[in-house]
């Protein structure tokens, strides 16, 4: 490792500190943007991502930045890095959005996404714990309408 | 946005997170990258889902966009019977009539016309056909000197409105008949506005294309001038000077939003 490397400080709402090399960290835009204002004092804090969400952001940012790694390595990391319960799913989403990490928040709408395809509107209600607030009226009016979709 | 989660033992079940609670444009974007069939479906998983798939404006944007990754082609045949590719749904059976006619599309809707030109006995649909939503545009009274109309359908960018365009022609005794413009913005007019004559008299259909917004079509029998309606007034504009003296019917068409 070069003597020129520089490591941040990052602080999450729940008052972890993550230390990490600035060259990782700038995969999130929003820090990047920071660093290139030059208004990095010591820590930088992140009120929006928990450290539980944290942790998981920094393994995948450090499997990107490996060197060396394959393209197929990396396709498999990133399958079973989305495979996590839809609260996490979540909350990786938001970090994603705060951080402006393009790259990792299309991967994991992406990943919304092939979980709602093919799935009736009762299992994508049970997949992500959503309530169904219409009435038995209401759905069948809907239902009527777009009868074809549920074929 | 929710406060984040403010400790670091196992995450409370009434705090957790959920997908629901995603900004909305967010949900948006993950939406719009469903494909048709799952975009139905989810317009009963809940409320607000529905709400984001048919009254969003911003729903319809994004899919837009998306879709132009995946043309669709829409296919109309000699300019009287409709052939909608299997991936549109025209909502109604009784839409489809041996007159159902394309007018003109814009950013992913459609405006159909259906009936005959002559008489009071037509409509004019605007249509999403990729979500199978259709209404009905309200005409004004049929009068009876009118003698056949024609209709055409612009999006303008400034505004972000959409326009149903309208040439009336109407016959008087001894006289030259007479075309009269009228218009129509989807959601904003009750009633349509009469915007004055047509410089000359359009006899057959418009010929039109739709470049930046702007409604043009040419003059039908000389194929002298080249009139464009922008939203509120008519121009004209000078055709190129190699189509006068012909006799062949010309058509506007609009390349990479230039006429030609």
């Amino acid at each position: 490792m070069s003597s020129s490397t520089k490591f941040l400080t990052l602080k999450t709402c729940d008052d972890k500190k993550f230390v990490l090399d600035e060259a990782i960290a700038v995969r999130s835009q929003t820090i990047k943007n920071m660093v290139e204002d030059d208004c990095v004092s010591n820590v930088i804090p992140l009120p929006n991502v928990d450290s539980k969400t944290m942790t998981k952001v920094i393994e995948y940012w450090k499997k990107h930045s490996e060197e060396g790694i394959s393209k197929d390595m990396l396709m498999d990391f990133d399958k079973a890095f989305v495979k996590v319960h839809h609260s996490i799913l979540h909350a990786l989403i938001l970090a994603a959005n705060f951080l402006n990490d393009k790259e990792m928040l299309d991967m994991m709408c992406q990943e919304v996404v092939d979980r709602i395809k093919g799935k009736t509107p009762e299992e994508i209600r049970k997949e992500f714990d959503i309530k169904n607030d219409f009435t038995p009226e209401e759905e069948e009016e809907i239902r009527k309408e777009n009868a074809w979709a549920f074929e | 946005m929710p406060k984040a989660l403010s400790f670091s033992t196992e995450i409370a079940k009434e705090v957790e997170s959920r997908l629901m609670d995603l900004q909305m444009g967010i949900m948006v974007n993950i939406l719009s990258h469903l494909p048709i069939k799952s975009i139905f479906r989810c317009k009963i998983v809940c409320k607000l889902w529905f709400h984001l798939l048919t009254s969003d404006p911003l729903f319809g944007k994004m899919y837009y966009k998306r879709s132009s990754y995946f043309p669709s082609i829409f296919l109309s045949i000699n300019d009287s019977a409709i052939m909608l590719s299997p991936r549109f749904h025209l909502p109604s059976p009784t839409l489809y009539k041996q007159n159902l006619r394309l007018i003109s599309s814009c950013n992913g809707f459609i405006c159909l016309f259906n009936g005959w030109r002559n008489t009071v006995e037509h409509s004019v649909y605007i249509s999403n056909p990729l979500l199978g939503e259709y209404f009905e545009v309200k005409l004004p009274e049929w009068e009876k000197r009118v003698q056949h109309v024609d209709y055409a359908f612009c999006f303008s960018e400034t505004s972000g409105q959409y326009k149903v365009l309208r040439s009336v022609v109407i016959k008087f005794e001894g006289r030259p008949h007479v075309s009269e413009l009228e218009v129509y913005t989807l959601g904003v007019d009750e009633k349509w506005r009469n915007v004055g004559e047509i410089p000359e008299p359009l006899c057959r259909s418009f010929c039109k294309a739709n470049v930046n917004g702007v409604v043009h079509w040419m003059n039908s029998e000389k194929n002298d001038s080249i009139y464009s309606f922008n939203s509120e007034e008519v121009k004209s504009l000078l055709a190129p000077r190699d189509l006068e003296t012909s006799s062949s019917c010309f058509t506007l068409v609009e390349l990479g939003n230039c006429l030609c």
